[in-house]
C-alpha cells in the first residue's frame, strides 16, 4: 500500500531531510585521505543525535552502523570501520534519519583526492542520473517514468545501472511501497499522485550491472569489480511536479 | 538503503485481481514484470501462479527456503505485525 503524506507529514519529513543533508555536507568535508571510515560514522552519529533524531540504519536487520560507507568496486551497504580512505579513492555515503516518527534517506558519491578519469566520469553520470530521475516525477506520471529516466541515460553515456537494488518509498517506515526501480519502460507501475514520497536511489557501475554480496551479509559489490557510484534523494511528489526534501535550508 | 528488488523468497502480497490481497511467496521469476507465486496450499510449487509484478506489493521478508511446508506455515503464522517486517 502507498502511503500518502499530509501537508503537515511533509514538513516533518522536509526537517528530517535537512538533517541528512547537514550530515552529507560534513562528512563531504570530513572525507580525505587517512580518515578511516569509522570516524566518519561516529561524526554522522554525532551530528544526527544532536539534531534530536536517529540514525535510521543502526540496528535495522541488525546492520551495526548509523551510515553506509561504500568504497570503489562497494556499491551500496558498505560497513564503516578501521579502513582508511586513500587517495584515488570513490566513496559512496547513505546517510538515514528518523525524526519525529518520520524518515529521511539519501547518499551522495565523491572522489577522494585525485580520481582516474573514468571515475570523474562515472560521478559525473551518477549525480545527473539522480537529477533526471527527479525531473521527471510529476502527478499523473508512472513509478517507472524514474527507472526509464536513469536508465536511459546512464546506458547512454556508457555505464550500467544495478538491477538487484532498487529506491523505495519513504515514510513512517524506511521502506514503504512502491519499490522504484532505476530501470525499465517509461508509463508502468504506480500512478505519481501528490503527497507520495519516494527514495529514488541510482547504482551506477562502471563495468557491468551484475552485483554480489559479500559474505558480511552487507556490503553489495559490482560482480566484475568495477567502480560503482551511489546518488539518492527523497523527494515529494507535489502538485506540479516534485520537491527535493533532502536539502538543507 | 536500498531494498531488494523481487527475489525468490519474497513474501508478496497481491493488489490486484480475483486474488487482492492474497499472500504469496515468490518461487519464480519469468520475466522482468512478470513471477511465479506459490502459497504452499492451493497454490503449490509445482502448480504455481503466474502474476505481474506491477500487480503485486512486496514486503521485507525473504524467505530462505521455498518449500510448499515452509511456505504454507509462514504465510500462516502472518500477523499484522510480521507482515510489516
Amino acid at each position: 500500500m502507498i502511503i500518502l503524506k499530509s501537508p503537515e507529514d511533509l514538513e516533518i519529513m522536509r526537517e528530517a531531510g535537512r538533517i541528512v543533508a547537514r550530515v552529507l555536507a560534513q562528512l563531504a568535508r570530513a572525507a580525505r585521505p587517512g580518515v578511516a571510515t569509522g570516524q566518519l560514522d561516529a561524526l554522522a552519529e554525532e551530528i544526527i543525535r544532536s539534531a534530536g533524531a536517529e540514525p535510521s540504519f543502526k540496528g535495522y536487520r541488525g546492520f551495526p552502523a548509523s551510515i553506509c560507507t561504500s568504497v570503489n568496486e562497494q556499491v551500496v551497504h558498505g560497513i564503516p570501520g578501521a579502513r582508511k580512505l586513500s587517495r584515488g579513492d570513490v566513496l559512496s555515503i547513505d546517510v538515514g534519519v528518523f525524526y519525529r516518527g518520520f524518515h529521511g534517506d539519501a547518499a551522495i558519491s565523491l572522489p577522494i583526492g585525485m580520481v582516474a578519469a573514468r571515475g570523474r566520469r562515472l560521478l559525473e553520470v551518477a549525480e545527473e542520473s539522480l537529477a533526471r530521475a527527479v525531473a521527471v516525477v510529476r502527478p499523473g506520471g508512472y513509478v517507472s517514468d524514474i527507472g526509464h529516466a536513469v536508465q536511459s541515460y546512464v546506458e547512454s553515456q556508457g555505464f550500467a545501472v544495478v538491477r538487484d537494488l532498487v529506491g523505495h518509498g519513504i515514510g513512517q517506515k524506511m521502506h514503504e511501497s512502491p519499490q522504484v526501480p532505476n530501470f525499465g519502460t517509461p508509463g508502468n507501475g504506480a500512478l505519481l499522485r501528490p503527497g507520495m514520497t519516494l527514495a529514488i536511489e541510482p547504482m551506477v557501475n562502471s563495468g557491468g550491472h551484475q552485483v554480489r554480496t559479500l559474505a558480511d551479509g552487507w556490503t553489495v559489490v559490482t560482480a566484475d569489480r568495477s567502480l560503482s557510484a551511489h546518488f539518492e534523494h527523497t523527494v515529494a511528489v507535489t502538485e506540479t511536479g516534485a520537491d527535493v526534501l533532502t536539502m538543507e535550508a | 538503503m536500498a531494498p531488494q528488488a523481487l527475489t525468490i523468497g519474497r513474501l508478496v502480497t497481491s493488489g490486484r485481481g480475483r486474488d487482492q490481497g492474497q499472500h504469496y511467496v515468490v518461487v519464480g521469476i519469468l520475466d522482468r514484470n512478470h513471477v511465479l507465486l506459490s502459497n504452499g496450499s492451493s497454490r503449490r510449487a509445482g502448480n504455481p501462479k503466474k502474476k505481474n509484478t506491477k500487480h503485486l506489493f512486496a514486503h521485507a521478508k525473504l524467505l530462505e527456503e521455498v518449500g510448499d511446508a515452509v511456505v504454507r506455515v509462514t504465510l500462516a503464522r502472518l500477523g499484522e505485525g510480521e507482515r510489516q517486517a
